[in-house]
């Protein structure tokens, strides 16, 4: 059965099977009315806050899904789906609370996508006649020209809330600390390691790893999206188990683990 | 549009190559092998087209704020004019020329320059700011943090080895275990993630509202 | 006086930084540099190619990082036409033909080594990890000719390259963007020898491959450059900015010091007046 697999591989398959069941089965359960209690995750609450703060102070919010030079065709679109997840929401709470919103991509291939997001927000808070085609502004495709106009947007602006999740990289400390700088509620987050350090130096609040990605399911409050982050933690706590046994396994001078990791 | 365009199409369209390419990693088939190298070659027309359509979009964008006569629309007029001529210039005559490459040197290639080392700057206003030996965490922080900077000073590593490698344990033991947690903490939420996906429990990036099915 | 600087303490610092790091590199201070562990093994890789070895090299990083990524790819360049090995240069990133082209200009090949034969330039690929996997899977099936028009079949250099499999070692030197990547587009699938070249931040993220064997040596930023430039004996651009890094670091733990300083004699002096003096 093994040679049904490329080289290395079969483990990693039937670990990924192990991954989606365990996600489902806590997925479906929830749904079913048993929901899990997950800890409060401070820099998503806050967005809430934050939003609410920028509409009393008459100030705009600024969202924005990070960059990476390949966009959505490289390794990085899940945070950056997660951006947009994320913007979805904020754009929605805008909308009821008739906040100005400017949403700033990095991406032209997902402008359509915002645009369409942005609208049906205004239209699902019942305020589609407020909706503006400008609120999606375009500062271009390239790390440094798309930061510098974020720098300048948050000059000129001075939004009361910055929000961002997605996958920044060298552009993250400048993104950071223009927002710091002008009082914004900064709350930025990324699952690249190297960049995390920055947001957690200079931001208000910082979402870290796969915080991001929970953060659609967390903001929606869907039970069965609750019950998939459960289903995460189960995963880690297998992980876990599995990297203990390994180190005492192989520290008893047994391959077992590592040969069956390497399958 | 009806949902059916604007939602479930593309979902089942991302569900179909998901699975394939998912095989394709997994699986000792030729058959999936070449499907794989097929779609990674549309793969790479598809991005080469989003290079285009970067530029349209900014022509686009930039020429109706124009138009509109727009808040800083000579802004707009300056970008498009510029945009324009080292179109012309790279595609007209070549990015070897010498005028495109005194463009691409001198105004291209400092202006970045220049706003990567604006980093330099916030680095050290950020350092002033935050790195405060708050509580028992942040000290040991800030003293790990030092150790690794004069571990990457090069004249202090030089006058004393010992710091390279303390600062090179702090690195690959408790930074790369940390790193390690991050990686895969990360890995189980995107695959979390893609599993929403899939099954149409998450749909804000395809304009809906993060709770809503398609 | 005092009253100006607190009051605009964020222009005085950035002022400082400024005087620092612009003396040294203007009148250059001389201070001595150490050879990292990392930096010689490295160096010793890619002194171990035999002559007419295969390696690839990934130029993937825009004029923003030059400061850092220029002198590793120039030092690189250097040692590899020392080698008699041949070279078979791409970019992942869109600024990579500048960036080659500037690179190439700074570490000029010798007269015995001809381009088509010991080296080639194919210039930008785009489609990120895609472009990846389909270079090293059928090179030539991703590109028809080289980044200057010429038809692959009119490059004697192209006749031994079709796969990775003909390749003996990947380098990359990038700004970061795609450094994972590689790892499992090249070590993952081909088991060959990876050298990662990026900027010094993202040297930390590298550690747990490099323990893990999936990335053989990193070469730190613009200081692995200057290393390294000094253990081959070929200076560059590297070796003159060591002393403006030395000094800013040194500035940054006096900050680091003098932030806290004054935080604890503030936090101090408000425990005080709370106490009433007591």
């Amino acid at each position: 059965m093994l040679e049904l697999f490329s080289k290395g591989r079969a483990f990693a398959f039937f670990f990924l099977m192990l991954v989606l069941v365990v996600v489902y089965f806590m997925l479906r359960r929830a749904e079913k009315g048993k929901v899990p209690e997950i800890r409060r995750v401070a820099a998503l609450d806050a967005i809430d806050e934050a939003v609410g703060r920028a509409t009393e102070l008459g100030k705009a919010v600024l969202v924005h899904m990070g960059y990476t030079d390949a966009g959505v065709r490289g390794e990085h679109a899940g945070a950056i789906l997660a951006g947009m997840s994320i913007m979805a929401h904020v754009a929605e709470m805008c909308a009821r609370l008739g906040t100005k919103i400017t949403v700033a991509p990095a991406y032209p291939e997902l402008l359509p996508y915002v645009h369409e997001t942005v609208k049906s927000a205004y239209q699902r808070g019942g305020k589609l006649e407020e909706y503006k085609e400008d609120s999606v502004v375009f500062l271009g495709n390239q790390q440094w020209p798309w930061a510098t106009g974020i720098m300048g947007t948050l000059e000129r602006e001075k939004p009361g809330a910055h929000i961002g999740v997605g996958p920044y990289h060298g552009e993250s400390l400048i993104v950071a600390e223009s927002g710091a700088r002008v009082g914004a509620i900064t709350i930025l987050g990324t699952h690249r390691k190297s960049q995390i350090p920055f947001f957690v130096a200079a931001c208000d609040y910082a979402l870290i790893g796969e915080e991001c990605y929970a953060a659609g399911a967390y903001l929606s409050k869907d039970p069965a999206q609750i019950g998939s982050i459960a289903g995460q933690d189960w995963l880690k706590i297998i992980t876990i188990a599995l990297m203990v046994l390994g180190t005492i396994v192989t520290s008893l001078g047994s391959g077992v683990l590592s040969d069956l990791l390497k399958m | 549009m009806s949902i059916v365009y604007r939602r479930t199409i593309p979902l089942a369209i991302t569900v179909v190559f998901l699975v394939l390419m998912v095989c394709e990693y997994f699986f000792a088939s030729p058959v999936l092998k070449n499907v794989g190298l097929e779609m990674q070659s549309w793969a790479v027309l598809i991005s080469a087209f989003a290079v285009g359509l970067g530029v349209i979009t900014i022509l686009r964008h930039h020429g109706m704020r124009i138009a509109k006569r727009s808040e800083d629309w000579p802004m707009s007029a300056w970008l498009m004019a510029t945009m324009v001529l080292f179109m012309v210039l790279g595609i007209g005559f070549g990015q070897n020329n010498p005028m495109f490459k005194w463009i691409y040197d001198n105004v291209y290639g400092s202006l970045s320059s220049a706003t990567y080392s604006i980093l330099g700057l916030f680095i050290t206003s950020a350092a002033f700011r935050a790195f405060r030996a708050r509580n028992l965490d942040a000290a040991v922080l800030l003293i790990a943090g030092f150790i690794i900077l004069m571990g990457a000073t090069p004249t202090i590593a030089a006058l004393w080895e010992g710091l390279r490698y303390l600062s090179g344990w702090v690195m690959d033991v408790p930074t790369a275990a940390t790193g390690r947690v991050i990686v895969i903490g990360a890995a189980l939420g995107l695959i979390t993630l893609a599993l929403r996906i899939i099954i149409a429990k998450e749909t804000g990036f395809l304009g809906g509202g993060s709770g809503e099915a398609a | 006086m005092s009253k100006w600087i607190r009051s605009n303490s964020v222009a005085v610092i950035y002022a400082v930084l400024f005087l620092i790091t612009a003396l040294p590199i203007l009148s250059p201070l001389g201070l001595p540099i150490s050879i990292g562990p990392t930096t010689r093994k490295f160096a010793s890789i890619i002194d171990s190619l035999k002559k007419d070895d295969i390696v690839f090299v990934d130029i993937n990083f825009s004029p923003g990082s030059w400061a850092e990524n220029g002198p590793q790819l120039a030092v690189i360049m250097k040692h590899l036409w020392t080698k008699g090995v041949k070279v078979l240069f791409f970019s992942l990133a869109v600024d990579g033909p500048q960036m080659y082209m500037k690179a190439i200009g700074q570490a000029t090949p010798p007269p015995s080594l001809k381009y088509g034969v010991d080296w080639v330039y194919l210039g930008y690929l785009s489609g990120a990890e895609t472009a990846a996997a389909a270079i090293t899977k059928d090179t030539w099936s991703l590109v028809k000719s080289d980044y200057f028009g010429t038809p692959l079949q009119n490059l004697p250099i192209m006749q031994k390259i079709r796969t990775a499999e003909d390749a003996q070692l990947l380098i990359v030197v990038t700004s970061g963007e795609m450094s994972w990547m590689w790892v499992r587009q090249w070590y993952e699938r081909y088991r060959k020898t990876y050298l990662l070249a990026p900027i010094s931040i993202m040297v930390p993220s590298g550690a747990p491959y490099q323990q893990a064997g999936q990335i053989a040596a990193i070469l730190a930023g613009s200081r692995g450059a200057a290393e390294y430039e000094v253990l081959i004996a070929k200076p560059g651009e590297g070796a003159t900015v060591t002393d403006a890094l030395t000094m800013q670091l040194l500035y940054l733990m006096c900050l680091i010091i003098i932030g806290n300083v004054i935080f604890y004699t503030q936090r101090k002096g408000r425990r005080t007046s709370a106490t009433g003096g007591i």
